[in-house]
């Protein structure tokens, strides 16, 4: 790999940063020597996600100048794990045990919502039990082999493994995060008998304590390696076809990035590859606004994520879940409801009005579409308030039909509930609003944080025409329409590192009793760290390894993660990891004791290479023409005249006074009363009230 | 939308629908915060992996907002402990206030929940109570556990907080802690306890005052008056649609009361009156107060009672006060299934007896009419579920006591559904978490040898009960167990037709592997090397088991959740094992039916 150098000299190379969503496949395209970055979008080829790729790179050729040849890196978000465990496809799989504990994935941990129901919530069943194995082994809760692994029995479990006919086998015994020497020995006799099976040992997928959570985490990256190594050939021979031999790198859902090989032993690293876009290019955004907490906010057609930018940092939890199913390595942290332009709006039977979380979807999508979609969505009701232009819908590929979303809203909500149509429109919208913002509240507040200390950045398909309103709800101030907003994760990955993640757990004092062990780990997992970056090409210069520790009190349940000093372990860098750990204690919970004791429970690394990047060119430099229109738009209870400006026509510099709207090809940005935003040159947008 | 704020305790004009959205989205917001103060900081196991806790806010008139998060058996009847603040202090209460209390004679459900009360004051006034209550690892029993079936009266019990003043000022009274500290095993764990319960009260408070800050507390005052009347006519549309009847039921409970050696019976009648929208539940032909420290207190009772009718009314109905104004109780003092004479013992009210009443009224909906209703889930805390105490000679004789909750399982099945696996007893309702085995390992010196699923446990019907589990603790050092099953003589009964689930079973492993089955309660030491073994019973079937889905019956047979012969016998589903994997055969599987329907109808 030797995407981490570029190169000053020599014939022109672009890099390529690709998001393949549901809908559309979005390329960002930067010159490596210039520092431009330009962005291209094509239709998404569900059946073979890589035509539409290819085609991608094709017509940024044409339209920018380069050819195969010229593809110096390929930085690839992907959906392919992320939908093989939303839609449940995966190939037949064996799970490998404790003997006594092959039900540890069914029973799991709690999946209650509605505490006055009786019925049990749907789940995935990964593996099924005929499919689940136990092994006779133990080892003990201080790592010590209480029971040895029974040799006789691991050779007859090959037999039966075999004798279902499963492609990956995944192996999650009791304490292995502590000792994975019965793991190891399993995995050997496995593949001695079956060479061709993939097997997922719980101690290198996710070696931490808590037998659900990393039984659920392995059992995901045994039934995705088929799939995820299938893909990633494919995608190599397609590319080769074509002439593009440049490295491919992959998103991860912690926002950096790993090589294919990599992902293909590890793909469960995959699941939250796309979302994690938006979340990088906060983080950049962060930088290069100058802006260091930001609260980003990702609105489309169903669903609304929330994920936080901390004193310039992505905001990274250790752990969550994909479709029920806990995923326990680092990734972005992201809160997510089902809010969206097609949230449909419903009446409940003594007539209170709901929005969401079910959705319209695209189809039938939602009334103004024509598409037989009778029921009314947010974006019907930013219509007919005259927030959005039926016209100019989808860069004017896609004209509505004002009348259907009108026609939705009166007969479901504005007639049972004897209102004017406006005033059940906007109704819809306040209530989206207050679901939304009931969510980024959650996403802070759970961190001890308060909105009025932050920027909204706001993006997706709807993100522009609820953000000013959102913001006001919140107390907030400032609220940033990025550039690119309709390719923004793609832009996000653009500016992306190699990162691994590494975590092991051991449970003990946080006092100066620590020191041996902890030294001892935390140079086995930097050196661990260090050497799968040289691994990847990078150089000594550009790799960084941090290290931290999850603690709590003792007798805790949770942990709150707190960074390591750099350098050595000694006493000296415990007591001030304690003190850093009580004042995150205080700062999430409100209460802290310096006189209890603390334990260490699970020490982590980040190691990141960096890649080298130009630096980026200013978007805005001259100022164009600007156009202006105006149209009555419905905004706080009244039809008012309202300016519509172009966003392409903003020049560096322009100011705009609310209330406005700012129309670009895939989004429209609403200005309510007491906004002013104004353009910089990066060619994002800031807008801000007193 | 109105947004502006109005003059605080000004009257204020009806709020809008979209205003009522954001008010309540927002008190809602206040409430899981305040959950994710005390589950993230918890320091007992109870706490911080099972979420044996529960938080909530009232008004000033004692109306529950909503008592959506939490234990059902926690907050369903929560409004009680600010109506003993009020009662006991009235005049006297302050900004900076706060109240413990875990007495079943001032509102509380049992010993063991250690219940705080802030009274939160808007511009002057008393406007809301930030309630938070939570389940100790211990609360200075005589003996290390936090439930004591066997107690004579309230003094062989733990120790009373009969709602006190535990802050004045924001400060702590330092005389009750230090009470609480003499009093309770693992101090140190208490006092951690103590400040995670705190941290949830005044996150309560904090974001309450901000939010009345924000709309002015007319405004919000406006909006809980609409919204408790918009939760009753929730509860008025969805009784209206149920079928008119009354219904008399007797259930049993496992009896180990000399004077009752037969079981102890629970009795309920209720009446559904659709026209005037109301839910009567009759529970005077009751026994009296028993010298066991099973009797129901008035928190438990009340609770039980709105929960089963709340889970039939749906889930739109939201749980605040003003949807349980359409239930009214019947209830007698000194009675057992009632309210509790002084110094009936009552440390067990939120398991035993609730565990019978409450699917025994859920059941009883079932002979109103089809799809009705539900089976029974586990009763009592299988002896997987123990408290667990001593000193850890791993970490220098570290004394520990906990609540492991392991393996409690058993969800009932109801009209279109299987029982739900991990659900509990109605207290929990699924809503606590299972323990982690390798955490439990860490945190007590206990080697956990099995945790599978008990086969055929759950109980037989057109819809199954869940399984119960079988669970092994071997002692790695001096442990002492002590537990409050039941469900042994009187396992969880079925609904409409279903059997019932299997018993719960508990036994005691010596060093040479001999076992010796435990009574119902158990106060057991092991040494180490020995071991307590645990079936926990299953929940209730629903439906005749002869009219349940064959190729369900086949799935359930194939993941090895029931035996072939249930399969044949009790299901009189016949599966062909010898051709593909458990394949139904059809013809033989409808003559056996025919057969046993014969049989069923002469006998």
């Amino acid at each position: 790999m030797t995407g981490g150098q570029a190169t000053p000299t020599g014939p022109r190379r672009v890099r390529i940063a690709v998001d393949i969503g549901g809908t559309f496949t979005d390329l960002q395209i930067l010159d490596e020597a210039t520092g431009a970055a330009s962005e291209i979008k094509t239709a998404t080829t569900p059946a073979d996600p890589t035509r539409g790729l290819l085609e991608g790179i094709r017509e940024g050729g044409l339209r920018f100048g380069f050819g195969p040849g010229n593809v110096g890196l390929l930085l690839l978000g992907t959906t392919i794990a992320t939908n093989a465990i939303l839609q449940r496809r995966f190939p037949p799989c064996a799970l490998v045990t404790t003997a006594g504990f092959e039900d540890v994935l069914e029973i799991g941990r709690h999946m209650r919502r509605d505490i006055y129901g009786l019925y049990a919530e749907e789940r995935i069943e990964l593996i099924p039990r005929q499919h689940r194995f136990g092994v006779p082994e133990r080892i003990g809760a201080g790592g010590r082999v209480q029971v040895p692994l029974d040799e006789v029995a691991a050779t007859d479990l090959a037999k039966s493994i075999a004798s279902i006919g499963v492609p990956a086998v995944a192996i999650c015994l009791l304490n292995s995060f502590l000792n994975p020497v019965h793991e190891r020995r399993l995995g050997e006799i496995l593949r001695t008998h079956l060479p061709t099976l993939d097997i997922s040992l719980s101690s290198e997928v996710s070696p931490e304590i808590r037998e659900f959570e990393r039984t659920s985490t392995t059992a995901l990256n045994a039934l995705l390696m088929p799939i995820v190594r299938e893909y990633l050939a494919r995608l190599d021979g397609s590319l080769q076809a074509v002439g593009i031999s440049a490295p491919i790198l992959l998103v991860q859902s912690n926002g950096g990035v790993c090589r294919p090989d990599v992902a293909a032993r590890e793909p469960v690293r995959l699941v939250l590859s796309g979302p994690s876009g938006g979340t990088m290019a906060a983080e950049r955004l962060a930088a290069v606004l100058a802006i260091p907490d930001l609260v980003a906010v990702d609105m489309g057609g169903t669903s609304f994520d929330v994920s936080l930018v901390q004193g310039g940092h992505a905001g990274i939890v250790s752990g969550g879940e994909i479709n029920g199913c806990p995923v326990r390595l680092p990734m972005v942290e992201m809160r997510t409801i089902g809010a969206g332009g097609g949230s449909i709006a419903r009446l409940t039977e003594v007539g209170q009005l709901r929005v969401g979380p079910g959705s319209a979807g695209a189809e039938p999508g939602p009334a103004c579409y024509g598409r037989g979609g009778a029921e009314p969505t947010v974006t019907d009701a930013n219509l007919v308030l005259g927030r959005i232009d039926a016209a100019a819908f989808a860069g004017g590929r896609m004209p509505l039909d004002v009348g259907a979303a009108g026609r939705a809203i009166e007969a479901r909500i504005a007639a049972p509930l004897g209102l004017s149509l406006e005033a059940a429109a906007e109704g819809i919208l306040a209530i989206v609003n207050a679901n939304m913002a009931g969510a980024i509240r959650v996403s802070l507040f759970e961190r001890g944080l308060d909105p009025a200390d932050h920027a909204l950045v706001a993006f997706g398909g709807a993100g522009g025409l609820h953000a000013a309103l959102l913001a006001e709800e919140l107390g907030m101030s400032r609220v940033v329409f990025p550039a690119s907003a309709s390719t923004l994760s793609a832009w996000g990955f653009l500016w992306s590192d190699l990162q691994h993640h590494l975590a092991q757990s051991r449970i003990m004092a946080a006092d100066a009793s620590a020191v041996p062990v902890l030294q001892a780990m935390a140079r086995a997992l930097a050196a661990e760290g260090r050497a799968l970056l040289r691994a990847d090409g990078v150089t000594e210069e550009l790799s960084e390894v941090a290290l931290a520790a999850d603690m709590r009190y003792l007798g805790q349940g949770y942990e709150l993660t707190v960074p390591l000093p750099a350098g050595t372990v000694d006493a000296g860098t415990i007591n001030q990891s304690v003190q850093a750990f009580h004042a995150a204690h205080r700062q999430r919970f409100l209460h802290a004791d310096e006189g209890e004791p603390v334990e260490f429970v699970t020490l982590r690394a980040t190691a990141r290479g960096r890649l080298a990047k130009p630096a980026e060119r200013p978007r805005l430099e001259t100022a164009t023409a600007p156009s202006h229109r105006r149209r009555p738009v419905y905004i706080d209870g009244a039809w008012r005249e309202t300016a519509v400006h172009d966003r392409s026509s903003l020049a560096l510099g322009a100011r705009i006074t609310g209330p406005a709207l700012i129309e670009e090809a895939y989004t429209v940005i609403l200005l309510s009363d007491g906004w002013c935003l104004a353009a910089g040159p990066s060619g994002d947008l800031l807008a801000s009230r007193p | 939308m109105t947004k502006a704020t109005i003059d605080p305790g000004a009257a204020a004009p009806a709020i809008d629908m979209f205003t009522m959205v954001v008010l309540r989205r927002r008190f809602e917001a206040v409430i899981r915060e305040m959950v994710n103060a005390l589950f993230r900081s918890g320091r007992s196991g109870v706490l911080n992996t099972a979420m044996d806790f529960s938080c909530c806010i009232t008004d000033h008139r004692h109306q529950a907002i909503s008592t959506a998060l939490g234990l059902p058996i926690h907050v369903a009847a929560i409004d009680l402990i600010s109506r003993a603040v009020e009662t006991k202090f009235g005049a006297e209460i302050h900004p900076g206030d706060c109240f413990a209390n875990n007495s079943g004679y001032h509102g509380n459900t049992h010993c063991a929940d250690f219940t705080l009360c802030a009274p939160i004051f808007v511009q002057g006034e008393l406007a809301f109570y930030a309630i938070a209550r939570a389940h100790l690892g211990d609360m200075g029993f005589p003996i290390p556990s936090t439930y004591s079936p066997l107690a004579r009266d309230l003094y062989e019990e733990g120790l009373m907080l009969p709602c006190v003043r535990i802050q004045r000022g924001h400060r702590d009274v330092p005389e009750v802690l230090d009470i609480c500290k003499a009093n309770i095993r693992a101090p140190e764990q208490f006092h951690g306890d103590y400040l995670a319960t705190l941290a949830a009260v005044r996150t309560g408070e904090r974001g309450i005052q901000s939010l009345c800050e924000n709309y002015g507390l007319g405004t919000v005052r406006a909006f809980l008056t609409q919204f408790q009347t918009y939760a009753e006519d929730m509860a008025i549309a969805a009784i209206r649609k149920l079928p008119k009847g009354k219904v008399s039921r007797e259930q049993w409970h496992d009896s180990e009361f000399p004077g009752m050696p037969d079981g102890i019976p629970v009795r309920a009648t209720m009446e559904v009156d659709p026209e005037a929208a109301l839910i009567t539940i009759d529970l005077l032909d009751n026994i009296d107060n028993l010298p066991l420290g099973i009797n129901l207190t008035e928190a438990t009772v009340t609770a039980a009672c709105r929960v089963a009718v709340l889970t039939v009314l749906g889930p739109d109905v939201p749980r605040a006060t003003g949807a349980f104004r359409r239930i009214k109780l019947k209830l007698r003092e000194g009675s057992a299934i009632g309210l509790p004479r002084f110094p009936a013992a009552t440390s067990a009210a939120t398991t035993g007896l609730c565990h019978v009443l409450n699917p025994m009224i859920q059941s009883m909906f079932a002979d109103l009419g089809d799809n009705l209703g539900a089976a029974s889930s586990t009763i009592g805390n299988p002896a997987s579920c123990p408290c667990v105490s001593g000193y850890d000679s791993r970490h220098g004789g570290r004394p520990f006591a906990n609540q492991i909750i392991m393996g409690y399982w058993g969800g009932p099945a109801v009209p279109g559904h299987d029982g739900w696996l991990t659900f509990g007893g109605p207290g929990a309702q699924g809503m606590m978490w299972q323990a982690s085995v390798e955490v439990t390992e860490q945190q007590q010196p206990i080697l956990v040898e099995r945790l599978e699923l008990g086969v055929d446990s759950g109980g037989a019907g057109q819809w199954e009960g869940a399984p119960g589990a079988y669970c092994v603790f071997r002692a790695r050092d001096r442990v002492r167990f002590t537990t409050n099953a039941s469900a042994h003589d009187f396992p969880p009964f079925g609904a409409a037709g279903g059997g019932a689930g299997g018993a719960s079973h508990a036994w005691h492993v010596n060093h040479n592997g001999a076992r010796v089955e435990l009574a119902n309660t158990i106060d057991l030491t092991l040494t180490p090397g020995e071991a307590l073994a645990s079936q926990a019973c299953g929940g209730g079937g629903y439906g005749d088991p002869l009219r349940r889905d064959a190729e369900a019956v086949a799935h359930r047979a194939r993941e090895g959740w029931i035996s072939l012969a249930r399969a044949r016998d009790v299901y009189g589903v016949v599966l062909d094992t010898a051709a593909e994997r458990y394949h139904v055969d059809r013809a033989t599987t409808e003559a056996l039916r025919r057969t046993l329907r014969a049989a069923r109808n002469s006998a």
